[in-house]
Order: C-alpha cells, then structure tokens, then sequence
C-alpha cells in the first residue's frame, strides 16, 4: 500500500491502528508482516513458556501466522490483535501438545544418560545444570496434560489474571480454576520427590 | 491437614503472580512467614519461575524474519478456505504440499544432504550427487494399476484394476501401480513380487521409481537379489545395482543385514557390485571406494561378517566392554531385519552393562533409529537430540546433531531445520558436514555468520 507505519503498536495512532488491521484483514502483505513482526517477540515467548522446547517455537510460531493470516479476513476487532494472536498461539500449542500426547515414548532412556564430561557449556557447568532442570521441569509438565500445562504456564509463569487464561484457552473460568489448581499440586508433588529439582523445594515434604 | 489460615489465604496465595493490592500482599506475606507449609509451596513456584524466565524466549531477528516468510509462503500455497481442494485434501497432504511450494529452491538443489556413512561394510559402493527431480505427488490408498497394465496370474489388469495383497506383476510397457502408501513405476520388462501385509516390494527384474508418503508412518521395504531399501517417506528409484534417492532418505542393507548405506539421502546413489554379500566369512580382497569429491582413491579391507559368525561371537562370554560391543552389534541386526522391539531390548542391555561413552552414544543413537524405522520421526529427532546433547564431543554427537537437522527438513520443518543447522556450525566449526550445513541454510535463506 505504500504508507510508512510505525512498527512499534504503542506508538501508532488508534486511526493508524485500525487502518492497518483493515489492510491486514485486505490481506495486504506488508501490513501483515508489521503486525507479525510487532507481536512476534510476546508470541515466542509465550510458546517458549508452554513448549519449553525452543525447536518447537519457530513452527509452531510459524503454523500461528499461517493461521492467522488466513483466519484475518474474519477478524472484527472484538479483541485486541495481540490477545487474538495468543489466542491462536495458544490453539496451535495445544494441538501440538495434545499429538504429543498420544505418540508412543518408547525412547524413553531407564538408565541416566551418562553426560560428557569432557565438555562444558558454553557457560560452563551452571548452564548445563539449568538446562537439566528446565529439561526435568518440562518433563513434569508434560505428564500433567496438556490442558491443566497450559493453565498453569499462562498464570503461574506468565502471570495473566485467571479470566484472561479462560479466554485464551477457551474455556469456562471454573474449569481453568480447577485446571491451575490441580497443576499446581501435581507438579509441586513431582519436583518434591525428583532429585534434579530438590533444590527448587525446601526441605519438610508436605502435610 | 491445612489449617484455617492457609484455606483462607489460597486465593492470595493462587493470584500472587497476577499482582495483589497493597493490603492482600501483606496479609500474604504474614502468612507465608508463619505458615511452613505454604512457605515452601510458594518459594518453589518462585523457583520455577525463575527457571523458566531464565530460558531465553526471543527468536534472533533473522530468523523470526525466516519464520514470518515461510508462513506467507506456506499460507499462499494452502487451498482457499471453504475451497472444495481443501475439503478432500487431507491435512499431510496440504501441510507437505506446502512445505514443499516453500522449500521450492531446496528441491532444485544440484546436491543433497551428503550424508558419510561410517558403516558402509563390504564391496565397492560410490557416493554420488545427482541432480534433485521435482517432488512427485504423494500415493494414493488401495492396491490397483494406475496406469498402463501389468500382468499377474496369467491375466491382465489395466488401469483401475484391483492387485491381489500378495501377488506376481510383470510390465511389458510403462505402467504405475499403486501398492499400500507407495506409488510405483515399473519399467518395461519389470517384474515384481508384492506382499502387501509385510509391505515388502521385491524386484525380481527390472527397475522401478517408487514414491513413497510419509503421511501414512509406516515402513516400506523394496528388496533385489543383492540388498534392501528400508524407506518411510521418500522418492527413489531401484536398479538391480544400484539405488538413487530423489527426495528424502532410504537406508539400504545387504541381503545378510549388515549395513551397506545407514543412511543414503537426497541427491545420492549407492552402486552395489556383484560380489557383495559375502557371507562364508573369509576375507574379501582389498577394496576400492572411491572419494569423487576428492578425486582420490583409497584402499581399505573390511571384514565380512556372516549371521553365523556373529551367533558364535555373541554365544562366547566376554568383557563388560566387549559384551557392550556385542549387543550393539546384535541391536543393529535385529533393526536390520525391522525387528525393532528386540533391538530395544538388545540397546537396553547395552546401556546396562556398559558405561564406555562411545558405546553408550552408539546405543542412544540406535535408539533414535528405532524411532526411525518405526515411522516416529519426532521421537526420532527427539532422540538423536539428546545424542548430541549428551556427546557433544564425541562424533556420534556431532553426526546425531546432524542428524536431527536431516529429519526437520525432511518434514518440512524448515525453521527447526535451520535452527539446528546453526546450532550445527556454531559448536562444529569444523565438522565433517559444515559443508553440507552450510549450503543447507543458504538455501533456506538463512544469514550465515559462522565463516572460520
């Protein structure tokens, strides 16, 4: 279209804002790609949060624009383009996740894998050692299912209120209530009895 | 059994993180200082919080830039929503043919992933790069003639024509069968021998281009008098000699298992000569590879290792270290012969009674193979991950990395590709596929920054 837009969302007008989602719901390009580029950083963060596997973001990132530049043309304003954005993010992590879920883990190793200790990180062994409980933290996680992971990642990591959690995963805000709670306490109870992680956990076990 | 105090301050304790006004915080806080319980609950969510912020989330610019092109393009190749294409296309079909519309310039590629097989065991065998075709169209369901007609039991079936599950095929002309998840080419004076339960297709003259889709996870084995193609989602044509493989990978075995071609890719070819196979156990005279990127020839004897010798080796007790050789080895045949559950079990062992790291990389990385064979190539990639991250400096960490990177792109998973490949020239600056690693991210648009 030819208009300079300023990429940074605060900065634009709300005129200059409407514009460019009308020329995006036009599927003009160049319009989209200031959208994406905009939003982009909140969005691999927020799957970076929910997958925890950095080789995931980038497609799952890219299947969100897909689907949101063909979901645009129906797009009217009723929420703020960021919340849409998360909430297609959100959709297409869940999707993943819910496959995940149902492939065979027979690779699943019963004997430590034996680390090479020969060769450090690149920061040395703090880095090797946080990666090993990112790694087991994101096990847990997945053990807990895909539905109550979600909850409890938007609003214990990422701290969105309880009702925007609701809105983004689609549910009622009982269920992601109940969700957030029972993540809560199954994941508690697994990083209370895993070796890699007792140092996140005090010592005492529960009540 | 909580106490009152903690009931009443769950709430509190629940919204901590989306912000509490001044006063909610302070009564929290007063809890949380008195309550063990709760204390505890709240500084290991502390601590999880802290573990995940520590994780870097952000995309470097040039790649997010790579990921929003690769959506425009793949979103540009999808059918129009509500299209009727899109109602009867099924979601692998539209997702690869996508993938392949925005991995166009990988396709034309003048050279492939050259993958350099350790494992090449036996007779004379040539890598070579051959120029990339286009990517065919993806079979269909249900064995029939497609095109042309084939013979079978003294009848002919032309086009549409059903195929007995286990049946003999001759084509006289040009004709193309359908036969599971595979869409097969026969050539004039091609015979085959098809068995649909096993999913084994046998050569017995002639030659064939078969295309095979990986949306249907299942192996597919085409067999000739001197190996067997073991193929989950490729394009490849079979000789009685040889094997060319236009698009994904194919890993090719002699008729007595051993390993002939781990893994053979896009763009390459393994001639196999006549005298291959050996299995008495005597020594083979010196052979000849061939170096055709180097120009050079080298001479190396390798000895042939018949099924029989390896039974006696693995019945003779041994060293820990030698009883982890065995296994590995008794692993590698077992997944040969696709018998992938014994060969876990063969790896487990392994792993137990072993603790040599180059043994434990080897078992971890058949591992991943198992995946493979088994049609699970995200486990596949999952496990060869872990391989790289594990032995990083040790070559099967190095080619496990690779590895992973081959699998992505395999699956039109480009911008995970390509973030491997980086990772790739960034701890192997020197490795023996920067080359290939290299032209790999170049043709994904990627800026490299890795010159040595």
């Amino acid at each position: 279209m030819g208009r300079l837009v300023n990429l940074r969302p605060e900065a634009r007008s709300a005129g200059q804002e409407l514009d460019l989602i009308e020329a995006c719901r036009q599927g003009d390009r160049q319009a989209l790609h200031t959208v994406f580029t905009a939003h982009a950083p909140y969005l691999e963060r927020l799957l970076t949060r929910v997958v925890g596997r950095s080789s995931e973001v980038q497609d799952l990132l890219q299947s969100t624009f897909v689907a949101a530049i063909r979901a645009f043309p129906r797009f009217r304003g009723e929420a703020q383009v960021r919340t849409w954005l998360a909430r297609i993010a959100i959709r297409t992590a869940q999707e993943r996740l819910r496959r995940a879920e149902h492939r065979k883990r027979g690779e699943l190793s019963s004997f430590d894998e034996v680390p090479d200790k020969s060769g450090r990180g690149q920061h040395g062994e703090q880095d090797i050692d946080t990666r090993r409980k990112l790694d087991r933290l994101y096990e847990h996680l997945e053990a807990i299912g895909p539905k109550k992971r979600i909850a409890f990642v938007l609003h214990v990591f990422e701290g969105h209120p309880i009702d925007e959690v609701a809105a983004l995963t689609g549910a009622s805000l009982a269920a992601t209530k109940s969700r957030v709670w029972w993540a809560r306490r199954e994941l508690l109870r697994k990083a209370a009895r895993d070796p890699v992680l007792r140092d996140l956990v005090a010592t005492g076990g529960e009540r | 059994m909580k106490k009152l105090g903690c009931i009443r301050n769950m709430p509190l304790l629940s919204r901590r993180f989306e912000g509490l006004s001044a006063a909610e915080a302070l009564r929290l806080e007063e809890h949380l200082a008195s309550c063990a319980h709760c204390g505890r609950q709240a500084a290991t969510l502390d601590g999880m919080r802290e573990l995940v912020a520590s994780a870097p989330g952000s995309l470097p610019p040039v790649v997010r830039e790579q990921v929003i092109r690769r959506a425009f393009a793949q979103a540009e190749a999808l059918p129009a929503e509500g299209s009727r294409l899109q109602a009867l296309w099924p979601a692998a079909v539209i997702s690869a043919a996508a993938m392949a519309a925005a991995a166009a310039t990988f396709a034309f590629l003048p050279r492939g992933w050259l993958v350099e097989s350790e494992r090449v065991q036996g007779g004379a065998v040539e890598h070579r790069a051959q120029p990339l075709a286009k990517a065919a169209t993806i079979a269909t369901a249900s064995d029939r003639v497609l095109s042309g007609a084939v013979e079978t039991a003294g009848r002919e079936i032309t086009e549409d024509g059903a195929l007995d599950s286990v049946t003999l095929l001759r084509a006289t002309e040009h004709a193309t069968v359908s036969l599971a998840h595979a869409r097969v080419q026969m050539r004039p004076g091609t015979a085959l021998r098809w068995n649909r339960d096993a999913r084994t297709l046998r050569v017995n003259s002639g030659s064939i281009v078969a295309d095979v889709d990986p949306g249907a996870r299942q192996s597919f084995t085409v067999q000739t008098a001197r190996f067997t193609v073991l193929v989950l989602g490729t394009r490849f044509e079979v000789l009685p000699d040889a094997v060319f493989v236009e698009r994904g990978h194919v890993r090719v075995l002699a008729p007595d298992g051993t390993m002939l071609a781990e893994s053979l890719g896009a763009g390459e070819q393994l001639v196999v000569p006549a005298d291959l196979g050996r299995t008495d156990g005597a020594e083979p005279p010196a052979e000849t590879s061939t170096d055709a990127r180097r120009g050079k020839t080298t001479r190396k004897r390798t000895r042939a290792v018949s099924a029989r010798a390896e039974t006696e080796r693995l019945a003779t007790p041994a060293t820990p270290a030698a009883d982890g050789a065995a296994l590995l080895a008794q692993a590698r045949s077992q997944l040969a012969r696709h018998q992938i559950a014994q060969a876990r079990k063969s790896l487990d062992a392994a792993l137990a009674v072993t603790r040599d790291p180059q043994q434990r990389a080897e078992a971890m990385s058949l591992r991943a193979e198992c995946a493979l064979v088994g049609g699970d190539l995200t486990a596949a990639v999952e496990a060869y991950l872990r391989v790289a991250r594990a032995y990083a400096n040790l070559p099967a960490g190095q080619n496990a990395l690779f590895a992973a990177a081959r699998l992505e792109s395999e699956r039109g998973r480009s911008a995970a590709a390509a973030g491997l490949l980086e990772r790739y020239l960034a701890r192997y600056p020197r490795g023996r596929f920067v080359k290939e690693a290299r032209t790999r991210l170049r043709e994904l648009g990627a800026v490299l920054d890795h010159e040595p």
